[in-house]
């Protein structure tokens, strides 16, 4: 088989032909991957116009648009805490379960033990953070892989839960100041969008302007080449996890107030969304790599495709169907895009 | 070709001391260490002395990369001491033994595998910007690093890389080998260390390396080679040591042995003479 001369020449320069987009300042890239980074969003935007035109009164009013946002702040907290584990190349499935912790504990010590709004949301954050130290150390220090080790955590946080509460729901005597925490606005944005919209500025700051993002991802991509390069390979991963426990305590205390009660079964359940975020996420912007603003978008996308199919009549079991479908498309399509690209 | 006071070079700590002019840079004594029943070192020496290519050679296993290591920091020996520039160290890990100037390409590359070129020859001492956002916000420099990255990716001639942006696992394994080489030799103040450095290098890049080698031996800062490679040995290298069963069996000047015979000790085809061992 002999092939024309025009074709072999790329090759064999090493240099293979394809088509590239110009990005602001100046950079070029192939147009696959530059596909595969606005996917998503392209998505959200799709899903946004189509409910809007569908259902012109309900969906796109700024009412519905702050409820969806709310309902999923809370989600974005936690799988923004999620994604420093992942990150480092480790699992937290407590993170869930860590949240709800932090739920109970809020809402338990002032309603129960009558302590101060001020210091139960302390020690809510704190006991959280420790949860992740002790997930932690037991994945660094002792050397348990971190799936064992936070199934565990999991499944211990839950008993304790069931002990403190005894299958109660704290309903009397939530302070009205922690309700204002989950159900007040700013500016006419209900807080919880502010808290998360805030943390995620912080998180995405951390993890790619400083050099411990850099360290992180590095540890991801390779713990002994970030090792001999001087990276603190134990701190740092012991950061992640006391990061994903605090970030789980700071959701829990934030579902606390847009509840205004304690209920001991809302924690869990958000395990797999959170999952589901983190990956969807892992998907855009910078396609093959857990990041904040991709996690952002995704959790969005899902909440704007679930509401938007509830408000044009789709039957209760859309949502779960919708998610799953979205995670493993989006990341089959990215796969696809990537594959080609590089 | 490299610019020292520009670019990736920092400041260096160069520490030359006039009265230190004949005392060796690095010297290792009785280093031992142990992986549960395999003894990988056992009671090995090791001396480099200032403005030398000292190559280290040594069948399969024979302890070369545990025996570097051990000098990177990257290996905590079970006994033995280093001493650097006369003064006794313990390294507890690689950041202790490059604050000491020493720098270390490793036999399998320490490369992160999906961070850019520049993130990688910056990993672990990344610039930050200047003022506040520097040491208060740990404001990182990108600007600065991709521009020094291909300054010294130009002036070393290394190798050709089609986008700085590129991520290092999708590199060829002689472009990852010449990051590595090229950021020990920005880097490495005191001591650069190289561990089979061209094994994945084409001749062109070889040729570039070992001119690289002897460029840093000509800046003053001696250097370790590691390579099973006897020809790059013997036109690089002013001493070579020889690493057998753990121990070094002999350390001979480059002038004074010829390729067969030290192809001979390594293997352990012939004993060591009394001639043969010299710090
Ligand atoms: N982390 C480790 N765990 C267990 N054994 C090890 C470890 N590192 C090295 N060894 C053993 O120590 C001995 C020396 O290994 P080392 O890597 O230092 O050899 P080398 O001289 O560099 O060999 P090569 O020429 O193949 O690179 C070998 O027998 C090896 O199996
Ligand atoms: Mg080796």
């Amino acid at each position: 088989m002999t092939a024309p001369a025009d074709q072999l020449a790329p090759a064999a320069s090493g240099v293979r032909e394809v088509r590239s987009v110009r990005l602001p300042g100046g950079r070029r890239e192939p147009l696959a991957l530059f596909m595969a980074r606005v996917a998503l969003p392209l998505l959200l935007l799709v899903l946004l116009v189509v409910f809007s035109l569908l259902r012109p009164a309900t969906f796109f009013t700024l009412d519905n648009l702050g409820t969806v946002l709310t309902l999923q702040a809370v989600l974005g907290v936690l799988a923004l805490g999620l994604l420093l584990p992942l990150i480092v190349g480790e699992l937290d499935l407590s993170v869930a379960a860590n949240l709800g912790l932090g739920v109970i504990l809020v809402t338990g010590l002032t309603s129960q033990q009558r302590l101060p709004l001020v210091v139960a949301i302390v020690v809510a954050a704190v006991v959280c953070t420790l949860v992740g130290v002790v997930n932690g150390l037991l994945v660094t220090k002792v050397g348990i892989n971190s799936f064992i080790v936070t199934i565990g955590m999991s499944t211990v946080i839950g008993g304790l839960v069931s002990a403190y509460t005894q299958g109660n729901v704290f309903y009397d005597g939530i302070p009205p100041a922690l309700v204002t925490i989950g159900q007040g606005r700013l500016l006419g944005v209900p807080l919880p969008v502010v808290y998360a919209v805030v943390l995620a500025i912080v998180v995405w700051y951390v993890l790619s302007h400083t050099p411990v993002g850099r360290y992180l991802y590095a540890i991801g991509g390779s713990r002994e080449a970030a090792r001999l390069s001087g990276v603190p390979v134990r701190g740092l991963t012991l950061a992640a996890f006391a990061g994903a426990g605090l970030l789980a305590g700071v959701a829990g205390i934030v579902q606390a107030g847009i509840l205004g009660s304690g209920n001991p079964t809302v924690g869990p359940p958000l395990l797999l969304p959170a999952y589901a975020a983190a990956f969807l996420g892992a998907t855009a912007i910078q396609p093959g790599v857990f990041n904040v603003w991709g996690t952002i978008i995704a959790v969005v996308t899902i909440q704007v495709g679930t509401t938007g199919l509830a408000l044009v009549g789709a039957p209760f079991w859309i949502e779960p169907v919708f998610t799953g479908l979205a995670l493993i498309l989006a990341v089959a399509t990215a796969r696809y895009l990537r594959g080609e690209a590089l | 070709m490299i610019s020292p006071g520009r670019g990736p070079v920092p400041a260096a700590k160069t520490v030359t001391a006039p009265d230190q002019g004949s005392l060796p840079v690095l010297v290792a004594r009785g280093l031992t260490k142990r992986y549960g029943h395999v003894t990988a070192l056992d009671g090995t020496d090791l001396t480099l002395r200032r403005d030398e290519v000292l190559a280290v050679i040594g069948d399969n296993g024979a302890g070369k990369s545990t025996l570097i290591k051990c000098l990177s920091g990257a290996v905590v020996p079970d006994e033995g001491t280093i001493e650097v520039d006369g003064r006794r160290v313990a390294f507890r890990g690689p950041l202790d033994a490059r604050a000491a100037g020493i720098e270390t390409v490793y036999q399998h590359l320490a490369i992160a595998p999906a961070r850019d070129i520049a993130a990688n020859l910056y990993l672990g001492r990344e610039l930050r910007r200047k003022g506040f956002a520097g040491w208060g916000l740990r404001l990182l420099d990108r600007k600065a690093m991709r521009a020094n990255t291909r300054e010294l990716l130009d002036s070393l001639g290394l190798l050709t890389i089609q986008s700085l942006d590129q991520a290092a696992e999708t590199l060829s394994g002689g472009q990852r080998q010449g990051i590595a080489v090229a950021r020990a030799a920005a880097f490495g103040s005191r001591v650069v260390i190289m561990d089979e450095p061209t094994a994945a290098l084409g001749v062109k890049e070889s040729r570039k390396v070992l001119d690289l080698i002897l460029e840093i031996k000509n800046r003053g800062i001696p250097v370790i080679l590691i390579s099973h490679d006897m020809p790059h040995v013997f036109e690089v290298a002013d001493r070579i040591h020889i690493q057998r069963l753990g121990r070094r069996i002999a350390c001979v000047p480059t002038a004074d042995i010829t390729m067969p015979e030290a192809v001979a000790l390594m293997t352990g085809a012939s004993q060591p003479g009394p001639g043969h061992t010299q710090d």
